[in-house]
């Protein structure tokens, strides 16, 4: 079968049936993330809470899924953002994507909400909806293991939600093989929400490409160019720590450190971080994502101290920012702890970091007490106290863990008194990123991200890797790409970066193969050769990197319908414009209010959007061939008109 | 690295230093691709289990493998990232 003849599945598990639909349907939207915000825009209602059975949570694959376009395996998933109430878009690695298409089924769009726990099983082309009642109650690491068990079947493989998704924790999150998340939006509690507790994939389906000899031709090429990388040599070496974890290799790279007070850590704390002491003291084995040539992931083993017996895949650089600087914790072991925990909950690192950070933050400012903490005594780098914080969250125990539950956003609403101001959050969903003061497009991206946060949504990583300004011109046709204290540009640069990590996403490729990593590597004209030769169609670049910008206008369209975020959304936290970098390189760098605001003109300019409002515009959508996209603004008043009345 | 005169040696096959493999699956899915034309997990002579709970790979080379007459070097080879998959005299098996 050839690799777009799949089926799309369609659950309701409301009336807990099922129906199908060719994929080919929707080839224009090629599938992932491009299928999943698209669906969750003409699908959801606008007045429906992300935790209503009305929201719909899309599992979507692509065409490259499953065969050996380099690092082509990942899962992306799709519905309303539970912490923000917009769109929310998040992908997974691990091995799960393409049993899913091997299993016959190349998207899943999950409706309604069922009368009782239950699992998808997807095999030779179906979904089963089976009890879950055994299941129900169980970590996701157990949850894995018992559906194996039960189906008697250790090949097969499982997304599932552990204690914080049924607990409808704002931060959970989608596990994948264990140690793979989809981290953002709360998609684990949206599938809490439905009582859906997991979903497991086995086949054995054929994938043919339409152009064999020319694919596996392209394949190799590509697989070829990775070698050539220092990046990826790095991150083969070390893992993702390779490149920015405790500095980076060289020291240099800015961190989060105790609730993004600042960016340069505690020397002496820093070194006990560093990659080559993970990788001697802990690292067993090299693991890779499915037809992946990069190998980022290592698997560890902890075999003294308290932790002893300690068996994971991990340590990505945002796990060891999340556990270690950012809550001042300097004890490898207790982070790795850290990362089996949040793992076997099934919690967001990043967003769970921001309100922990954030608690022990305001009680150190004394504008929380120990009556509101529960008797608890918080302190930066309290490893006991913060793993108990970090259960009291994913099961909503007692009234701070409850609390705390709902994201530092709205924690910070209830609890009031002037602690929103070091509440660090994106358009509502918590915040956890290294050097958004030292590097200003990095900031944009993270801060316009549709899905509220997060660096791999539009920042770009060229200041990181000093990228010259022959080079930024070049690629970019921006030549301050490689200026970390430029704004200047940095609107165009984003803009690109969004519209091509939309593309990314949409074809199930990691970040790791691209520009986003080295230039060198995998552009937009090599996304389209890799596609054509796959599926027989016939895009460009520039025809990926339109669906990019059409992608990204649906998914502000989502934002600004449902969440009626606007401007003053794409604001940095207070932090992050008032209290500067203490010292090294970047010393008294923050985020200047002024030169943010013309940097955020340039940006909307790039995208053809309003300036003073931040909303879209009809030259915009129109120019798109969004013009129902465009009708639904107008019709709330969010639609911004500038082209002459006589044009239709 | 693979030498033709290693490849058409009878006395060769093909090995696996399973403390380099990634349990990519790109092997495998060359394998399938070198057979069938199509890329499959079942379909080839290479079989790679990832225990993610201990931390192991195993891989396991059928009889089918016949070493990709038709390339200088295997397939399977030329997609291993961490070159863990070489050619060994088949009595090291023993």
């Amino acid at each position: 079968m050839l690799v777009t003849e799949g089926r799309i599945a369609r659950v309701n598990l409301t009336t807990l049936s099922v129906t199908y639909e060719p994929s080919l349907k929707y080839s224009d939207l090629i599938g992932g993330r491009a299928l999943g915000s698209y669906l969750v825009f003409h699908e959801v209602p606008e007045n429906s809470h992300p935790l209503d059975p009305e929201n719909i949570l899309v599992f979507s694959t692509s065409p490259l899924t499953g065969t050996l376009a380099p690092c082509s395996g990942r899962l992306s998933i799709s519905c309303k953002n539970v912490a923000t109430g917009g769109i929310s878009f998040s992908n997974a690695g691990g091995h799960f994507a393409p049993e899913m298409k091997y299993a016959g089924i190349d998207h899943l769009v999950i409706l309604g909400k069922s009368p009782y726990p239950v699992y998808l099983f997807i095999h030779e082309g179906v979904v089963e909806i089976k009890s879950a009642a055994n299941l129900w109650g169980l970590d996701a690491w157990e949850t894995e293991d018992l559906i194996k068990q039960d189906l008697n079947n250790g090949a097969l493989h499982v997304a599932s939600i552990g204690q914080a998704g049924e607990n409808l924790v704002t931060m959970a999150c989608i596990m994948v093989d264990r140690a793979r998340a989809a981290g953002w939006g709360g998609c684990g509690a949206v599938m809490g929400s439905k009582n859906l507790k997991a979903v497991a994939a086995h086949g054995n389906r054929m994938m043919e490409v339409e152009n064999p000899d020319f694919f596996i031709e392209i394949c190799k090429k590509m697989w070829k160019k990775m070698d050539g990388s220092r990046t990826i040599h790095l991150f083969r070496k070390y893992g993702l720590l390779g490149t920015s974890g405790a500095g980076g290799i060289d020291g240099s790279v800015p961190q989060s450190v105790r609730n993004m007070e600042d960016e340069v850590w505690d020397s002496k704390k820093t070194l006990k971080m560093k990659e080559i002491i993970f990788k001697e003291n802990y690292e067993t084995l090299r693991l890779a994502n499915f037809s992946c040539p990069v190998n980022c992931s290592h698997f560890y083993h902890v075999k003294e101290g308290p932790f002893s017996g300690l068996k994971l895949e991990a340590l990505k650089t945002n796990v060891y920012r999340a556990f270690g600087t950012n809550l001042d914790v300097d004890n490898r072991e207790l982070i790795l702890k850290m990362n089996e925990t949040s793992n076997r909950f099934g919690i967001n690192c990043d967003s769970l970091s921001a309100v922990i950070a954030w608690i022990i933050d305001v009680f150190e400012r004394g504008l929380v007490n120990r009556n509101e903490t529960e008797g608890r005594i918080l302190r930066w780098g309290d490893g006991v106290e913060i793993m108990s914080l970090m259960k009291d969250i994913a099961f909503r125990k007692n009234g701070l863990g409850d609390l705390l539950a709902n994201g530092v956003y709205r924690a910070s609403k209830v609890m009031g008194r002037g602690t929103g101001r070091y509440a660090m959050h994106v358009k509502g969903a918590g915040m956890c990123e290294q050097g958004v003061r030292s590097f200003k497009g990095w900031a944009l991206g993270i801060m316009t991200s549709t899905r509220g946060g997060g660096h791999l949504a539009g920042a770009p990583n060229t200041e990181q890797r000093k990228m010259s300004r022959e080079e930024g011109q070049k690629f970019f046709n921006v030549s301050t790409a490689g200026d970390p204290l430029a704004y200047n540009g940095k609107g165009r640069l984003v803009a690109w970066f969004e519209r091509y990590k939309v593309i990314t996403d949409t074809l199930g490729l990691c970040t790791s193969t691209t520009y986003w990593i080295d230039c060198a590597l995998l552009g937009p004209d090599d996304f389209a050769m890799l596609l054509n030769a796959a599926t027989g169609w016939d895009f460009t670049g520039n025809d990926l990197m339109n669906l990019g910008e059409r992608i990204y206008n649906i998914e502000k369209s989502f934002n600004t319908l449902h969440a009626n975020f606007s401007r003053a959304d794409d604001m940095p936290p207070y932090k992050l414009i008032s209290i500067p970098v203490s010292e090294g390189p970047f010393k008294g760098e923050r985020l200047e209010s002024q030169a943010w605001n013309s940097m955020l003109d340039e940006y909307y300019k790039e995208h053809d959007w309003d300036i003073e409002t931040g909303w879209q515009t009809d030259v915009c959508l129109y120019g798109l061939g969004l013009s129902d996209v465009a009708k639904k603004l107008e019709k709330v008043q969010r639609l911004i008109k500038v082209r002459p009345k006589h044009v239709s | 690295m693979c030498h033709s005169k290693e490849k058409s040696d009878f006395s060769y096959c093909i090995g696996v230093d399973e403390s380099l493999c990634t349990g990519c699956m790109a092997c495998v899915l060359a394998c399938s691709y070198h057979f069938n034309k199509t890329f499959s997990l079942t379909l080839g002579a290479i079989c790679v289990y990832r225990d993610l709970k201990e931390g192991t790979i195993e891989v396991s080379i059928s009889s089918l493998c016949n070493k990709c007459p038709e390339h200088d070097i295997p397939l399977c080879m030329q997609f291993c990232a961490p070159e863990a998959i070489f050619f060994k005299r088949k009595r090291e098996s023993l």
